[in-house]
């Protein structure tokens, strides 16, 4: 299946642009996207810490943040749109 | 006789699994250590014995590992089932017994062995923390066996050990439970491992345990806060609040963040959120995946029939702008709550931070004595987020989240953690602390 | 027109210099009140002391363009220590936008500065019938004529101002522009060039009183009463600002404009005068935080004593193709000024944006007042018959800075835009088009997409404003820990109950929102109890946060406002979006039960009203006794 990587802030330079298309066996999930993306241990020191996100990211599927659905282990679908984040503050 | 043939159902094989899988994230199995049998009938309304296998791997049960007996036969002889089947088969012909376990409750065990020459007798393991004295009760029963694992002599004296008392010990190998249900059964496993780590922190802090047990035996009255809720087998599945979809999942979360972290043991603490007269309120906190507790809505007013549990959430709302209360019973802090410093009398009233986090999210975290009253537990909430209660655990309060305020416990006990282990290693906690600490 | 140094006996508390200047520009009369010991614990300082003294000052159903309305600004115990961010002063008055209490906040440099005067609380009553400017130091207060400063833009009376007052410690200023010269219902008050006094009109109220500026200098000090509590507060407040991300980094790196992006993403960011939350994603791109920083921005900037430094110092390539530098956008400026204008043109909105600062526009209203325009020209209610020839169709970016002059000079149709959008489409027959709480225009967050912002805009002191009413935002998305539920009925009144005492007492403090993402009260108590030797626990600022919130209410049930007041236009009631593929409204009933339980939460009878009772117990004295 067919997802899309959205990156936002830093993350634009840390994985090379704002947004990546990639094709993934059917039945992957947020985590194994994201492993898939890290592919280099700068790219996974980004994001991971030992085998859970660092704390301070946002990793979004279609505007919903994983912690509302189920972590990493969310499930994707064709056509998902998953998007990382710093955290962020304004107002 | 054997019942082969008959498959588990789902909502059995559902339960072995879940049971399974949080013992085994509790640490009080090996992989394949320990066993559960319940009471169980069948689709044609005959009550069965299901046990799990010997050697079955608890994580992860498969179907046919799960074995069906004839709740009369009491002689199955070597059926595969686990090599504890005549134990659990004479627990569950016990009055009112639905269920029995025996887990390697590490902690239990490694605080009930002794160097006397065997065999003898090792003395009862008196509890020292609330959940323990109030559930398991103020003696529980230590027996060395020659063969500490399906022998006759087991299983003679570990049913006639239950017969009076919920949970007894298998010197140098865990503890068997029964119970009216598997969760009851695993619930007091859990408080049993917690007691032992209660005990076990207190031995590595430097806290005079044989002491604290003598002024329990004298007046338990003055040593505990008032005792925790009766455990309830009922109503696990309900929920009061469905339509508040975003906050139930908010509770699981906390509730499997609890039990996994070891903030608090299977099915104890309670945590809540506050509507405007009413509370969502979990009273058992401490819930692994698939294992949830009772999911209630309860008024924010008063009432007679409050338990005390209950009634603390109520007059910090009451008293105070929070959103969000915990309580949960964390070894480590339980013992920390008894540490006092060389020199000094009488146990110490903070916990003050050595690690680098520690001391900036928390200057100190003040412990109260058992007799707290609310107000005073409502001003030290007010001014630190959160108390240790001595002989009470751990309350906690935010200001918006569930999630928030289980940062609090979190902290505690990795506070804890680093007092402990400087104290083990024979620091001056003193030294390390920040002065100005001794202030706040 | 003189008022000497009046000395007055040492204030028993630290941290106050135990004075209140009151200038009275009708008379031209200086004089220094002693500030009551009692009021300034009960209230503290900033935006409690702020709103007692105005309270006790003028009648909340004044004229807010009479000479009855005052302009009162209070600092903390904490502005003029070196506590972070604590340089910011609390402007509060009666509203001529909202008619409801007026009340704003804002950082640069003026707050210490008019502290450093020996000061705590500056008054400003009646009007004047020329230009008059106050001049303050510790040695004298003056009134003096300001003509030749009048029709200066804030940036020009400033650096002339600031030159004026010759050599030694730098004089600070805070001014108004020709927008609150010719009355702008939601001018603003401005110090340090850009940093503005934004919300609610102060600007107007200032140039109704014929106040051009106040120009400050000296030297006083305040220092803590118990100087090892005040520190162990500053040290966990300083860590924790270098640990959060958000404070230690985030804001200065993308400053508010990095939100542009995650707010779309959660269908939050609104359109087409609050029509819908859709953009495409390339145009989302063209005004993110990300460009902003990769194309505009030269440097980030800090107000007094902030590590955080979210400013954005830019440059712009202006319409002659000179470049131009400036301040911005901010989030709220981006959205307002585009997306909800339909427009996504950096450039333009960036433009616009200095156009506001020099003229002294309130960016969030002027952009809602015009996406308001837009949406009544579309529908045709709005003619070019009445725009002066000018198509006003949404996303005419082109138009955008030079209506910003025309409605701060009130010229040709700027004169209607001046008034804001609530009189604006009243006037052309579809006040449903105005997209504001109690008169003032909703900031750049939908309500649909959350339930607890929505309560919040409802119920804000001010009217829609999420500085005043709550930031749920920040609570479901960015606080990490504190992230609670978007469409809780059940958590929503005391999620966003907490959420504004957290603000109050912010504003109270006189210290920024944005510390706010590293810690919550408790170093806040220590430095406040420390600096002022008294107990100021957090269950004590508690009860000074519920006792403003109830005078704020108290100061608008008098004004007139009622639970009527406290409702979003029927767009959010009727309209869905759609977020996370649910259709989402804030239906009346649910305002109904959300407001309700609001006024419970805060101990209001049924009409939202303070009870008797609760008045009493907060020890708030009012009018009707
Ligand atoms: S964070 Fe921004 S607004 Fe707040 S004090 Fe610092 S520079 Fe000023």
């Amino acid at each position: 299946m067919k997802v899309q990587a959205k990156f936002f802030a830093s993350f634009r330079d840390l994985f090379g642009g704002r947004a990546r298309e990639i094709e993934i066996p059917d039945g992957r999930n947020a985590g194994d996207l994201l492993g898939l993306l890290c592919d280099t241990p700068a790219r996974r020191a980004g994001l991971f810490d030992g085998n859970g996100l660092k704390p301070h990211l946002i990793v979004m599927i279609n505007g919903t943040h994983i912690n509302s659905l189920a972590g990493l282990g969310t499930p994707l679908a064709e056509g998902d749109v998953l998007a990382v984040f710093p955290m962020l503050g304004g107002g | 006789m054997s019942g082969r043939g008959w498959k588990a159902s789902d909502e059995l094989l559902r339960l072995l699994r879940a049971v399974g899988r949080a013992s085994l994230a509790y640490d009080i199995q090996d992989s394949h250590s320990g066993n559960m049998a319940v009471r169980w009938k069948d689709e044609r309304g005959q009550e069965r014995i299901v046990i799990t296998a010997t050697g079955s791997q608890k994580g992860d049960l498969e179907p046919s590992q799960i074995c069906f007996l004839s709740a009369e036969g009491t002689d199955f002889g070597y059926y595969k089932a686990s090599s504890e089947t005549d134990i659990h088969a004479r627990i569950l012909a016990l009055p009112g017994v639905g269920a029995s376990m025996h887990a390697h409750v590490k902690e239990l065990t490694a605080v009930t062995m002794n160097d006397a020459p065997k065999p003898s007798r090792p003395p009862d393991f008196a509890p020292v923390d609330t959940l323990g004295y109030h559930h398991l009760g103020r003696a529980v029963p230590v027996d060395w066996f020659a063969v500490p694992s399906g022998s006759a002599e087991m299983t003679r004296t570990v049913p006639d050990r239950l017969a009076a008392r919920p949970l007894t010990v298998i010197y140098g190998h865990g503890a068997v439970a029964k119970g009216r249900t598997l969760q009851e059964a695993f619930f007091l496993l859990c408080v049993a491992n917690n007691a032992g780590a209660v005990v076990r922190s207190m031995d590595r802090l430097g806290v005079d345990v044989e002491s604290l047990r003598e002024k329990i035996r004298n007046g338990p009255a003055g040593r505990f806060a008032p005792p925790p809720p009766a455990y309830e087998i009922d109503g696990d599945e309900r929920c009061d609040f469905p339509e508040e979809e975003e906050i139930l999942r908010e509770f699981l979360k906390a509730g499997h963040r609890i039990f996994e972290s070891r903030l608090s043991p299977f099915h104890t603490g309670s945590m809540s959120v506050r509507g405007v007269d009413s509370m969502l309120y979990a009273p058992k906190a401490s819930m692994p995946a698939d294992l949830r507790g009772p999911l209630l809505k309860v008024p924010l007013a008063p009432d007679a029939a409050d338990g005390p549990e209950v009634k603390v959430h109520k007059a910090i709302y009451a008293a105070s702008d929070f959103q969000t209360v915990m309580h949960c019973h964390i070894p480590e802090a339980e013992a920390s709550a008894h540490f006092s410093y060389p020199g000094e009398t009488g146990p110490c009233d903070r916990i003050i931070p050595v690690d680098a986090e520690g001391s900036f999210l928390y200057l100190a975290v003040p412990v109260l004595p058992p007799d707290f009253t609310p107000a005073e537990l409502v001003g030290f909430l007010h001014d630190y987020k959160m108390a240790v209660v001595r002989g009470g655990g751990v309350w906690a309060v935010g200001t918006q989240s569930l999630s928030e305020v289980l940062h609090h416990p979190s902290s505690l006990r990795e506070i804890c953690h680093y007092r402990i282990a400087a104290r083990e290693r024979g620091l001056d906690l003193r030294r390390m602390e920040p002065a100005k600490a001794r202030r706040w | 027109m003189k008022g000497r140094r009046v000395t007055t006996s040492p204030f028993p508390i630290s941290g106050y210099h135990g004075r209140v200047l009151e200038a009275d520009l009708t008379s031209g009369a200086v004089r220094v009140v002693p500030l009551d010991p009692a009021q300034a614990m009960d209230y503290l300082g900033g935006r409690g002391l702020a709103t007692r003294i105005l309270y006790d000052t003028i009648d909340p159903a004044c004229d807010p363009l009479g000479p009855g309305n005052a302009v009162v600004i209070a600092m903390s115990p904490l502005v003029g220590s070196n506590a972070p961010t604590a340089g910011r002063g609390h402007m509060v008055f009666k509203s001529p936008l909202t008619g409801v209490l007026g009340t704003s906040n804002s950082g640069g440099h003026w707050g210490a500065g008019f502290k450093a005067t020996g000061h705590d609380v500056l008054v400003v009553k009646g009007a004047a019938s020329s230009p008059v400017m106050i001049d303050i130091s510790p040695e004298k207060v003056e009134i003096l004529p300001a003509d030749r400063y009048w029709g200066l833009t804030t940036h020009e009376t400033h650096d002339q101002l600031a030159e004026d007052a010759g050599p030694g410690k730098p004089a600070r200023v805070l001014c108004i522009g020709p927008a609150g010269e010719s009355l702008v219902r939601f001018a603003a008050v401005a110090n340090d060039r850009n940093r503005v006094y934004g919300r609610c009109g102060p600007g107007a109220v200032w140039g109704a009183k014929k106040l051009k500026a106040v120009r400050v200098r000296g030297r006083e000090k305040v220092a803590p009463s118990d100087p090892e509590k005040y520190k162990s507060g500053l040290d966990q407040a300083v860590y924790l600002l270098k640990q959060a991300p958000v404070t230690k980094r985030l804001l200065r790196e993308l400053g508010t404009a990095g939100l542009v992006e995650l707010i779309n993403l959660i269908s939050m960011l609104p359109h087409r005068n609050f029509q819908d939350c859709l953009h495409r994603d390339e145009d989302v791109e063209r005004i993110s935080g990300e460009r902003l920083a990769r194309a505009f921005l030269e440097k980030a900037g800090s107000c007094a004593l902030c590590p955080i430094g979210c400013q954005r110092h830019t440059r712009v390539a202006g319409r002659d193709g000179r470049d131009e530098r400036g301040e911005g956008p901010e989030y709220e400026t981006m959205v307002l000024l585009g997306p909800v204008c339909d427009v996504y043109d950096m450039e333009a909105v960036t433009r616009a944006n200095y156009r506001c600062n020099e003229m002294g526009l309130d960016t969030i209203s002027f952009g809602g007042t015009l996406a308001c325009a837009m949406e009544l020209f579309e529908t045709g209610a709005l003619t070019a018959a009445d725009t002066g020839g000018l198509g006003l169709s949404f996303g005419n970016a082109e138009a955008l800075e030079g209506l910003v002059a025309m409605t701060a000079r009130r010229e040709g149709f700027g004169a209607e835009l001046a008034e804001g959008s609530f009189r604006l489409a009243g006037r052309f027959g579809r006040p449903e088009l105005s997209m504001t709480v109690k008169r003032l225009e909703i900031p750049a967050y939908d309500p649909r997409a959350s339930l607890t912002q929505a309560l919040g805009y409802m119920t804000s002191p001010s009217g829609a404003c999420h500085l005043r009413g709550g930031y749920a935002v920040s609570l479901a998305f960015f606080g990490g820990a504190k992230e609670i539920p978007r469409f809780s009925l059940l958590q929503s009144p005391i999620a966003i109950r907490n959420m504004q005492n957290a603000g109050i007492l912010q504003d109270s403090l006189g210290v920024c929102r944005f510390t706010g993402y590293a810690f919550s009260a408790e170093p806040w108590a220590r430095m406040a109890g420390g600096m002022t030797g008294r107990d100021l626990s957090v269950a004590r600022l508690e009860e000074i946060e519920n006792r403003v919130a109830t005078l704020e209410r108290q100061f608008n049930v008098e004004a007139g406002a009622g639970p009527a007041d406290d409702a979003l236009p029927a767009r959010f009631a009727e309209a869905p979006i759609t977020v996370e593929g649910k259709e989402r409204r804030v239906s009346r009933e649910d305002q109904e039960r959300m407001r309700r339980d609001y006024y419970r939460v805060r101990g209001w009878d049924a009409d939202g009203r303070p009870t008797g009772e609760l008045l009493r117990a907060l020890r708030i004295e009012t009018r009707r006794g």
